[in-house]
């Protein structure tokens, strides 16, 4: 596979949203995250392998066919839809869906991604290596910091896994600022 | 590729429960283990399948395939519930099925805290956030959290499946509020995931509690 099929540019992404819009037949809205939320949504510059996103309005198995309907149509990767991604949320803030930025709205499908504090809440809890460039884009847009370790540190509190190693990575973040 | 090559229908969910009460491949085993992260009942299927012909698989051939699969760690959740359901057979056969279920799950390393059930509870809800405080064992020791355990109710065997810390935090999280507790009250707070005895001594050791009474109707009154 020659490494242009592997990444998906944010032309691409866009194409491929509005080619699964063109199989849905009711209203179906997506939100996503990771780094399709950081192409589509907050303006960085990079090419992603996949696009995190959970759905409301399709069953899965449903959106799991039409997903792989559009890969076969593009000549795109079959996962380039991830949906897995929703399996991380519980540690979202329940009120996310206020901060949510509109990426697209297509005749049935509308596209939502997660907002910068969200986003970065999400990104601390994976604490990889590769998510600190995307973190740090995230802390320069100024979001409300406060929030972002106050809602980690709560779920520290509630003993969520995986609290304390993301507290301890914002840290290390805001300790290079 | 990041998960399967294909998420089960409800038609394949119901091909997979009729395989399972058939003549299930090793190769249907390990795919099945994987569709269970979007159905319970074909979990509960699954490990009462495992509990009950384990002796018959070959663990190195379960492992090859396990192996292929996204999420072999979901196998290994699956045989904690056949642990369970094993629980009141001889010492040695429960401690032969441990050395079948390590070799069977060898190479197979923890999830990263991720929810256990694919697409069943509201993101970022209520019960997406129980699960992760309130995670069970069974699910926690391969990296995943889920407080809903994956066996049938009629297979009524004494199962105690939090652990301490958890009972601990849910314990001392609901007297907040109130002055007193029975040990029917702390069960169905731990929704029977405690065995009576263990919930007694729970209660008994829990430093701000009195107990008032001697019969199974004890009250334990907050210190």
């Amino acid at each position: 596979m020659n490494s242009s099929m592997k990444t998906l540019t944010q032309q691409k992404m866009m194409e491929s949203l509005e080619a699964l819009d063109g199989l849905l037949n009711s209203k179906v809205t997506l939100i996503i995250g990771g780094g399709g939320a950081m192409v589509l949504a907050h303006k960085f510059p990079l090419a992603t392998e996949d696009v995190d996103a959970f759905s409301k309005g399709i069953e899965l198995d449903k959106l799991d066919e039409l997903v792989k309907q559009v890969a076969k149509k593009l000549g795109i990767p079959p996962d380039w839809l991830n949906p897995y991604f929703s399996t991380f949320t519980h540690v979202l803030p329940s009120d996310y869906a206020e901060r949510l930025v509109n990426v697209g709205k297509f005749k049935n499908l509308t596209v939502q991604a997660l907002g910068t504090e969200d986003l970065l809440i999400m990104k601390c809890f994976a604490g990889r290596a590769k998510d600190i460039p995307h973190a740090k884009a995230l802390i320069k847009s100024k979001p409300n910091l406060k929030f972002v370790e106050d809602h980690i540190y709560g779920l520290s509190k509630r003993k969520i896994p995986g609290s304390d190693r993301a507290l301890d990575f914002l840290d290390d973040l805001l300790d290079q600022e | 590729m990041k998960g399967l090559s294909k998420i089960p229908s409800k038609e394949n969910l119901q091909q997979a429960y009729e395989k399972l009460n058939s003549n299930p491949t090793i190769k249907d085993l390990a795919l099945y283990s994987q569709w269970t992260r979007f159905d319970p009942r074909l979990g509960e299927i699954l490990a009462l399948v495992v509990s009950k012909s384990w002796k018959n698989i070959l663990p190195t051939a379960l492992n090859y395939e396990i192996m292929m699969q996204p999420w072999p760690q979901a196998f290994g959740v699956i045989c904690e519930h056949a642990k369970i359901l094993l629980q009141n057979r001889d010492k040695e056969e429960r401690k032969q099925f441990e050395y079948w279920q390590r070799i069977a799950l060898t190479g197979v390393e923890r999830a990263d805290h991720q929810q256990f059930f694919i697409g069943l509870k509201s993101v970022a809800g209520k019960l997406m956030l129980q699960d992760a405080q309130g995670s069970l064992n069974v699910y926690k020791k391969w990296g995943y959290l889920s407080k809903d355990l994956m066996i049938n109710k009629s297979a009524s065997v004494p199962k105690t499946v939090l652990s301490p810390d958890v009972r601990k935090q849910l314990l001392e999280q609901f007297m907040r509020d109130r002055e007193s507790i029975t040990v029917n009250e702390y069960m169905e707070l731990l929704e029977s995931n405690v065995s009576r005895k263990q919930a007694e001594r729970d209660l008994r050791g829990f430093s701000k509690l009195k107990p008032k009474g001697f019969t199974r109707g004890r009250i334990y009154f907050k210190d």
